[in-house]
């Protein structure tokens, strides 16, 4: 616990001067840890944040580029993953009372992609997606998104999770063998009485729509000869579109086959056309584009301020040695979280049924209850955290009490999208020399801290 | 500073002459943005919201061009997309051709500025 400690401190101390000589330096803070656009979620170095996993798109063997990444990480790395339920029902997620927060469309760990091959569980997987969000809704409007029901909210927030985690297991002939756990989780997200902090203000919409109306293309002198040309171009196109009408009525196969053929021409002249179309409307979109770049900046629709509820289910299967022919049923946990959130202060509680089993061993039932309290300010978030564990159905002869956990955790703003998040405390074990635990990890570009809503880490 | 995206999108659509014709921009997946309507050289509507915006019958639109144009940013960090949808329509239902949608992937804080150009011709 104290080593863990002193890392931490260390660590953020480090990266603390870095940065303050990095502002003093006037620096624009685009250094090489930053790849903004990176997908997934992934881990680096605890110092110099250069070891990103955005090298890897270019490697010719990017599986084996990330494997030898994920090797050079420091252990306290290596357990990060995202607060999904699967990870969550694993128990290797920094904290255990989650954030309601409306994670992103896919999110896939660095670690997913480190697999063993073959028919092997892959190693630390980590993958959340969002159903709903995986198909485009040309018709929801944003006034239609921000006032669904919560019935709708239920249902279009779900997102599953698939994680999957290693453990180590000693057998009584003093073995040691390397089991997996596989869990799916889903989950979703209500808002309550929680609004958005600062939407797009009126002043917003007016401008977007004088931006509209001072980028018609029909205005522009150099797009009308290709506009021309498309009208033209359709018109032909609807000619053979009759003709085709008539000739397959009248069974004319060759007349049909010069018709199909014309119109191919045609979608292809059009499609040629409405290409050449872009380059006046960039023109125009380019001198409109700094004052887009302005709107809707004070605010995002994840911003809330009031009460949010989250439900979850997840449920995991134990595969011994990590082969896929040995698997046993491992935990099944559901719980809601009700928390009321503002920018700067969020409070949360927890209320959680879980069943589990070791193996060999009959399986126990508990509840856990406990709450959170979040300070997030610009460059930082603190938590603390209390959760009480009671066994409610336990095997003949156990001897399960009541245990708690208790923790601490940090984010801190490194620079540009680089969070490092850090926690220490003591787990649910009854064990009090295993149960300290801490978990530290870097997370690099990636957008989302643990601690700080999205919404306000996004403005940093 | 996001990325802006360019895109345009055209169609032909033949309403009856006596058919009153009806069309409608809708800014989707969430996002915020606003929208114009030009037919034959003259702003005839704007907004933010879907609305109605009565064209005229198909006889005098006959030969004309409508530009649907708008502007939009992505904010909506689960959508990842930004979208324009034209819903062209008569009485009877909507008219070939329609609806007409441009759709792109986005990272939120990028904008976009789209065109939908549609050609009308009287149906015979």
């Amino acid at each position: 616990m104290i080593r863990a400690l002193t890392i931490g401190v260390a660590v953020l101390a480090l990266i603390h001067s870095a940065r303050a000589a990095d502002d003093a330096g006037g620096g624009s803070g685009s250094g090489s840890g930053a790849p903004g656009t990176g997908s997934g979620a992934g881990s680096g170095s605890g110092s110099s944040g250069d070891d990103t996993t955005a090298d890897c798109v270019h490697s010719p063997d990017p599986a084996q580029c990330l494997a030898g990444k994920a090797d050079a990480l420091p252990d306290f790395d290596k357990i990060r993953s995202p607060d999904s339920p699967a990870f969550t029902l694993l128990g290797v997620t920094p904290t255990q009372i989650d954030r309601p927060t409306t994670p992103k469309q896919i999110a896939t760990s660095l670690s997913g992609f480190v697999s063993d091959g073959g028919v092997a569980i892959p190693k630390n997987l980590a993958v959340e997606f969002w159903p709903y969000w995986l198909f485009s809704h040309p018709t929801l409007t944003a006034g239609q998104y921000q006032d669904r029901s919560r019935a709708a909210q239920f249902v279009e927030n779900i997102t599953i999770s698939i994680g999957t985690a290693n453990s180590t297991r000693t057998t009584s002939d003093m073995a040691s063998h390397t089991d997996a756990n596989l869990a799916i989780g889903a989950r979703t997200l209500v808002n309550l009485s929680a609004q958005p902090v600062i939407p797009c203000k009126q002043s917003d919409y007016d401008q977007l729509v004088a931006a509209a109306k001072a980028s018609m293309l029909t205005d522009a002198p150099d797009a009308q000869s290709i506009i021309q040309q498309l009208q033209v171009a359709h018109l032909d196109q609807q000619v053979y579109r009759d003709k085709l009408d008539v000739d397959r009525k009248n069974h004319d196969s060759d007349a049909v086959s010069i018709d199909e053929q014309r119109l191919g021409d045609d979608a292809k002249i059009i499609a040629t056309l409405e290409g050449q179309l872009k380059t006046p409307k960039g023109k125009l979109n380019a001198g409109i584009a700094s004052q887009l770049d302005k709107l809707c900046t004070d605010g995002s629709q994840e911003a809330r301020q009031g009460f949010v509820a989250e439900f979850a289910v997840a449920s995991s299967e134990l595969f011994l040695d990590s082969e896929v022919s040995d698997h046993h049923y491992g935990d099944t946990a559901a719980w809601t979280t009700i928390a009321w959130e503002s920018p700067g202060w969020s409070v949360m509680a927890l209320g959680r049924y879980l069943t589990g089993k070791v193996i060999g061993a009959d399986r126990n039932r508990f509840v856990d209850t406990g709450a959170r309290l979040i300070r997030s300010k610009d460059t930082y978030a603190l938590s603390v955290e209390l959760l009480g564990r009671f066994p409610i159905d336990t095997p003949s002869g156990s001897t399960l009490e009541s245990t708690y956990r208790v923790d601490m955790a940090v984010d801190y703003h490194v620079q540009d999208n680089t969070w490092l998040t850090l926690s220490f405390g003591k787990d649910f074990s009854q064990s009090t020399a295993s149960s300290f635990f801490s978990l530290a990890n870097l997370k690099i570009g990636l957008g989302d801290p643990k601690l700080k809503p999205p919404s306000q880490a996004a403005s940093k | 500073m996001g990325k802006m995206i360019s895109d345009v999108k055209s169609s032909l659509c033949r309403p009856k002459p006596t058919d009153q014709v009806s069309a409608k921009a809708t800014i989707g997946n969430g996002q915020p943005g606003g929208w114009a309507m030009k037919l034959a050289g003259n702003v005839i509507a704007s907004g933010t919201e879907p609305t109605e915006v009565a064209l005229g019958t198909g006889a005098a639109l006959d030969g004309k061009t409508l530009e649907i144009s708008a502007t939009m940013k992505a904010v909506n960090p689960q959508a990842s997309r930004l979208s324009l949808r034209a819903d062209l329509a008569t009485a009877a239902g909507a008219l070939d051709g329609s609806p007409i949608t441009i759709d792109d992937p986005a990272q939120v804080g990028d904008s976009a500025g789209y065109s939908i150009i549609v050609f009308f011709q009287a149906a015979p």
